[in-house]
């Protein structure tokens, strides 16, 4: 049975969960870089809103609340784990197959080199850049959901930019020990 | 705003997230700047990687067993950003002009690259969608240096998909109009339309409406053979 399926209490509210659920793996895996963990963090959130679904009001407001709540469990998994910045727990598993041809190999390796550096930044920062881009967040939704202000939201974003440029603009062998990615 | 534009004030642009006044201010700008125009090309692509490295899986399930590939565009995207950093080609940026002296500009930029333009809406702002209309309908009607038309991409993805819907689309009549121009192609984003209907709209596209795979992909290779980019 599925965990959906245990705690549901409204279909509708299941059905509108399920469509948000692919959503909400990808921002919880460019956070942590971890499958196992994305997993962890999505079944948590998903079993908070369900159990939390009549703090709701408006349902045109649910993709940022479910990502608060997201956000949420995330950090109680970085209180758990102190080693989670470090760039050796980015996982390789999502990555394509090595065996492809030349060109997939050469895409793979830029990916991988952009994940590199997404997990590089500091949380904060990772965190802004990812609504914004991935989620195509406003920032004053993203400042709700991190509950932190507008001007902080500027200034994260512009300094996560300014990283992931200057790291990209180096050439791949110098930033070649950060692919030494978690077998 | 009359020196040095910040990168805070780039990143909103390219988010979609500065106010009217704001926006035509730093269009101004970036119509006469190029290595400012740069900067905003760089960032662009930057977000564009970003996306590229983490595709949407449709479903949860497919994880365990299957390794996803990223888009293929974003090799050419990355290739520009590496490769070409600091190169300001490819990005003019427009809103409705004020005057025919801005639009004669750009369209004088986009005949000296070879007269082919991508003109790209986000946006589902009445005034910014007739201003890109409008803006199709000119560049469509204009010829490159040799006298011929010149060749002319309008895409629509995010909040801008709306112009391009039978339903939805408060220019309907206009955006049919379009097909008259051999030379236009009125592209949809298909990740666009998926997102849609996930909120449950009806995704019907106005006739002669192209599909594309995604917005980002397009724009990216456009951009790479060496279009000129508007964003409306």
């Amino acid at each position: 049975m599925s965990l959906l399926s245990f705690f549901g209490r409204s279909r509708q509210f299941e059905n509108l969960l399920a469509e948000n659920r692919s959503r909400m793996w990808r921002l919880a895996y460019a956070w942590c870089h971890s499958r196992h963990m994305a997993d962890d963090i999505v079944q948590e959130a998903l079993t908070k809103a369900l159990r939390q679904h009549d703090q709701l009001r408006d349902p045109a407001a649910l993709r940022g609340w479910l990502y608060s709540i997201l956000f949420n469990c995330w950090h109680d998994q970085l209180r758990e784990r102190k080693d989670l910045t470090d760039i050796d727990t980015v996982d390789e598993a999502e990555l394509p197959d090595h065996a492809s041809p030349d060109s997939d190999y050469e895409q793979n390796e830029i990916v991988r080199r952009v994940r590199c550096e997404v997990a590089r930044l500091p949380a904060g920062q990772r965190e802004v850049i990812t609504l914004v881009d991935l989620e195509e967040c406003a920032y004053a939704e993203v400042a709700t959901i991190l509950d932190i202000p507008i001007g902080t939201v500027m200034s994260r974003l512009s300094r996560a930019r300014a990283a992931l440029r200057d790291k990209l603009r180096e050439p791949p062998a110098k930033s070649a020990t950060f692919y030494q990615l978690k077998a | 705003m009359h020196n040095e534009i910040s990168d805070e004030i780039l990143s909103a642009y390219i988010d979609n997230e500065l106010d009217a006044a704001e926006r035509a201010r730093l269009l101004e700008r970036l119509t006469s700047d190029a290595a400012l125009g740069g900067r905003a090309c760089e960032l662009w692509r930057l977000k564009q990687m970003l996306r590229g490295a983490y595709p949407l899986l449709p479903e949860k399930s497919a994880l365990a067993g299957r390794r996803f590939a990223p888009p293929r565009w974003t090799q050419a995207l990355a290739a520009s950003l590496l490769l070409l950093l600091g190169a300001t080609s490819g990005w003019v940026a427009h809103e409705r002009a004020e005057s025919e002296d801005i639009f004669m500009r750009q369209l004088e930029a986009i005949r000296h690259d070879g007269g082919r333009v991508v003109l790209h809406l986000f946006s589902d702002e009445p005034a910014r969608m007739e201003a890109a209309l409008h803006m199709a309908e000119q560049l469509a009607q204009a010829q490159d240096q040799a006298g011929k038309p010149l060749r002319v991409e309008f895409v629509a993805n995010g909040p801008g998909l709306h112009l391009l819907r039978v339903g939805g689309s408060p220019y309907a009549d206009r955006v049919a109009h379009l097909n008259q121009y051999a030379n236009l192609r009125v592209i949809a984003c298909h990740e666009a339309m998926q997102r849609l209907q996930e909120r449950g709209l009806d995704v019907t596209l106005l006739p002669s409406v192209e599909i594309a795979p995604s917005a980002e992909g397009e724009l990216a290779e456009r951009l790479t053979q060496g279009w000129r980019y508007i964003q409306a």
